[in-house]
């Protein structure tokens, strides 16, 4: 193999490949990351509509659903968005009543807020990097109640790196101080709703057939809405078919680049590769015997190229925690990211990337090979 | 026994044209196995083309060139390569893969000739001590002077045990020493009966010749029995 | 040389298998997912980390679908920013 093509082949595929992979294997970790979402959330989701939108529920609706036979429980939550600071950092800020879980306190350095108190919140890393707040800091008021009135909100906990990567932005409080800071008493974004086993098809039904709500100014009707496991697993993207979208468009064009790369530089030594061929040919080798020789250097070329793109993908991930490359895949993400990036190397995808790299490098030398090949060995070694 | 005739052989390059090249013209010639056959004339008069034609290099404008009675500008390539496994060829130029180690051009050939590794490497060590080189054996090939160089083309040629070898002047490049190996090993071909076609001005090359064929403008001049 | 090259290749081959078999053993469930999101109810499913712009993109049970929807025009289907180049990308089955 030429050493200098063989270089330049090698890089061009790698530059190709080490992006799909390292974008492969974080879908493949969010793909993780969502599925324990689903598996560990509630059992069913509750919101409300109007107009055919989503809208929040008024607290009634609290007893209306408890009272469904087959629900053990239904917990409202407020989940909105604040932002903070000078730097307008946007938080995602959870309110519910958290004192009812202390066994899941272990994802978080401190404590949770006390049951009674009110201002007091649990952020993520990513807002104590951003916002320098630690156990035992102080936001300065950010909302405008102008009945309560704005408080300083106490950071009792931060939660740790390795907790789900949408603690980051998240600011996690009681469901008073939540409802305080959107200033919306007496209604809830959401009821997580906890079912007996086996009875959350029958729950779900009651609740989409039985129940209605009234809208807080009583003149309107709110449905629910009610989302299902079973709902977000269909959604969730599985597998490496991830057809729609710009990420295929993308590595489309680049995998043309790459081959046009291949071709200029199946190009370069051009002649001499003639005239080694010719020698071969004149020393005996058949045209095939050539061309199948040129296979085993484009398969090992392939292959050398895929496994350094592996090899990068996963330390640009694993050590390096998707230095620059996450913040352009997650959205909301530094380029040094404040928790441990999700992904999965699997064996699927580190194939597809060999296959590719055989494409590109047999679409880029075999017409010049053959060719080459083609030629009688004394005008070839001329 | 007849091994190659060639019947009103013809090679002309770029034919038609203005600046038509007529490098041979006309060209009947045998060759006996186990011969020595000597092509001569000066430059430019075809030596180099007519055992190119020979050792199914090229194809013939026109005209026949016959091995064993076969017609070799018929073959097809896969025929010709088969051919070619049974020549050995020393190249004016030398022709080695100047990335090739030297151990790597001598062995290369013998690769679809089914030889097994071992014996691959045993007999480019041996021909490489032969020829005084067996300490280059690792060295590329654009990295030896072209004595060397010539040395290796000869080593690659003889490795196959070919039962022709034809060699286009094989021992421009060579010290009077390594010349007389080569000439050494000539009369051992010759002795084991096979069959040389060399082009060569060497004196020392055409007193051993069983047959001189000259050439003059892609014609012969003279066919002597 | 050749047999530096080969050399060169099986040690990149055993080194892709040692990564493929690494991550094969490793976890694949988040240490802390489990408890963080009995905690919060389940939160989070998609690759955007806050609200703006695309609560989809954020958690799909908390909204309709991408507001940058602009299926199905070709590439239209994710011009949104917050669907991490669409190597994520779900659309919205949730009728109401």
């Amino acid at each position: 193999m030429h050493p200098l093509r063989s270089l330049v082949s090698v890089c061009a595929l790698v530059a190709v490949i080490l992006p799909y992979l390292v974008g492969m294997a974080l879908a493949q970790g969010l793909e993780a990351e969502a599925e324990a979402s689903v598996q560990f959330g509630a059992d069913l989701l509750v919101t409300g509509v109007q107009f055919g939108r989503t809208v929040p529920l008024p607290l009634e609706a609290i007893k209306q659903v408890r009272a469904v036979d087959g629900v053990k429980g239904a917990l409202p939550r407020i989940v909105g968005e604040v932002v903070l600071g000078k730097d307008r950092v946007h938080a995602v800020l959870v309110g519910l009543a958290v004192e009812d879980a202390p066994a899941w306190s272990a994802c978080i350095d401190g404590e949770l807020p006390k049951r009674d108190s009110r201002y007091e919140i649990v952020v993520g890393t990513g807002l104590a990097r951003r916002l320098g707040l630690k156990i035992g800091s102080v936001l300065p008021p950010f909302y405008r109640n102008d009945k309560e009135g704005e408080r300083l909100l106490r950071v009792v906990g931060v939660f740790k790196a390795d907790a789900p990567l949408w603690q980051a932005h998240l600011m996690l409080t009681s469901f008073d101080t939540a409802a305080i800071v959107f200033d919306q008493r007496g209604a809830a974004t959401d009821l997580l709703v906890s079912c007996q086993p086996g009875k959350q098809d029958e729950v779900h039904r009651a609740i989409l057939q039985r129940l209605s709500f009234t809208s807080a100014d009583g003149q309107g009707v709110i449905r629910p809405k009610v989302t299902t496991r079973a709902d977000l697993l269909v959604m969730l993207p599985r597998g490496v078919l991830h057809r729609e979208g710009v990420f295929n468009l993308h590595f489309v064009l680049a995998l043309v680049v790459a081959i046009l790369v291949l071709l200029v530089t199946s190009g370069v030594g051009l002649t001499e590769r003639r005239r080694e061929i010719g020698i071969l040919k004149a020393t005996g080798w058949q045209t095939d015997e050539i061309l199948l020789r040129g296979l085993a250097e484009s398969f090992a070329l392939s292959l050398s190229g895929a496994c350094i793109a592996l090899g990068l993908a996963w330390l640009w991930l694993r050590v390096g925690n998707g230095f620059g490359i996450a913040g352009f895949f997650l959205a909301g993400v530094d380029a040094v990211p404040d928790f441990p990036i999700p992904f999965r190397i699997t064996p699927v995808p580190a194939l597809l990337a060999f296959v590719l790299a055989f494409v590109i490098v047999l679409t880029g030398t075999l017409v010049s090979a053959w060719r080459a090949a083609i030629v009688a060995p004394r005008e070839a070694i001329r | 026994m007849l091994l190659f005739e060639t019947k009103s052989l013809c090679k002309f390059y770029r034919p038609g044209a203005a600046a038509e090249v007529r490098a041979l013209d006309d060209v009947s010639v045998s060759i006996e196995t186990g011969s020595v056959t000597v092509v001569t004339g000066p430059s430019g008069s075809g030596k180099t083309t007519l055992i190119a034609l020979l050792g199914a290099l090229e194809r013939p404008t026109r005209g026949q060139v016959l091995m064993d009675g076969r017609d070799l500008g018929v073959c097809s390539d896969v025929e010709l390569a088969r051919v070619r496994r049974r020549l050995g060829f020393v190249f004016q130029d030398f022709c080695l893969i100047p990335r090739f180690t030297v151990l790597d051009n001598i062995i290369y050939p013998l690769i679809p000739r089914g030889i097994p590794h071992t014996e691959r490497l045993r007999r480019a060590r041996e021909l490489l001590t032969r020829f005084g080189i067996e300490g280059k054996l690792h060295v590329r090939a654009d990295e030896l002077s072209g004595g060397e160089q010539q040395r290796v083309a000869i080593a690659r040629a003889l490795a196959g045990q070919p039962d022709v070898v034809f060699a286009d002047e094989p021992t421009s490049n060579l010290d009077r020493e390594t010349g007389a190996i080569f000439l050494q090993v000539l009369k051992e071909l010759h002795l084991a009966g096979k069959t040389a076609v060399l082009t060569s001005h060497d004196p020392e090359v055409v007193a051993l010749a069983t047959r001189v064929i000259e050439l003059k403008g892609g014609k012969l001049v003279a066919t002597p029995a | 040389m050749a047999t530096r090259q080969t050399a060169f290749l099986i040690a990149l081959l055993l080194m892709a298998g040692a990564i493929l078999a690494t991550e094969a053993v490793a976890d694949r469930l988040p240490a802390q997912a489990e408890q963080f999101h009995r905690l919060v109810g389940g939160l989070g499913f998609g690759p955007a980390l806050d609200l703006s712009d695309c609560v989809f993109g954020f958690d799909p049970r908390l909204d309709d679908g991408c507001a940058y929807d602009r299926g199905p025009i070709p590439g239209g289907a994710c011009v949104c920013p917050r669907h991490a180049g669409s190597i994520f990308y779900y659309v919205k089955t949730l009728d109401p």
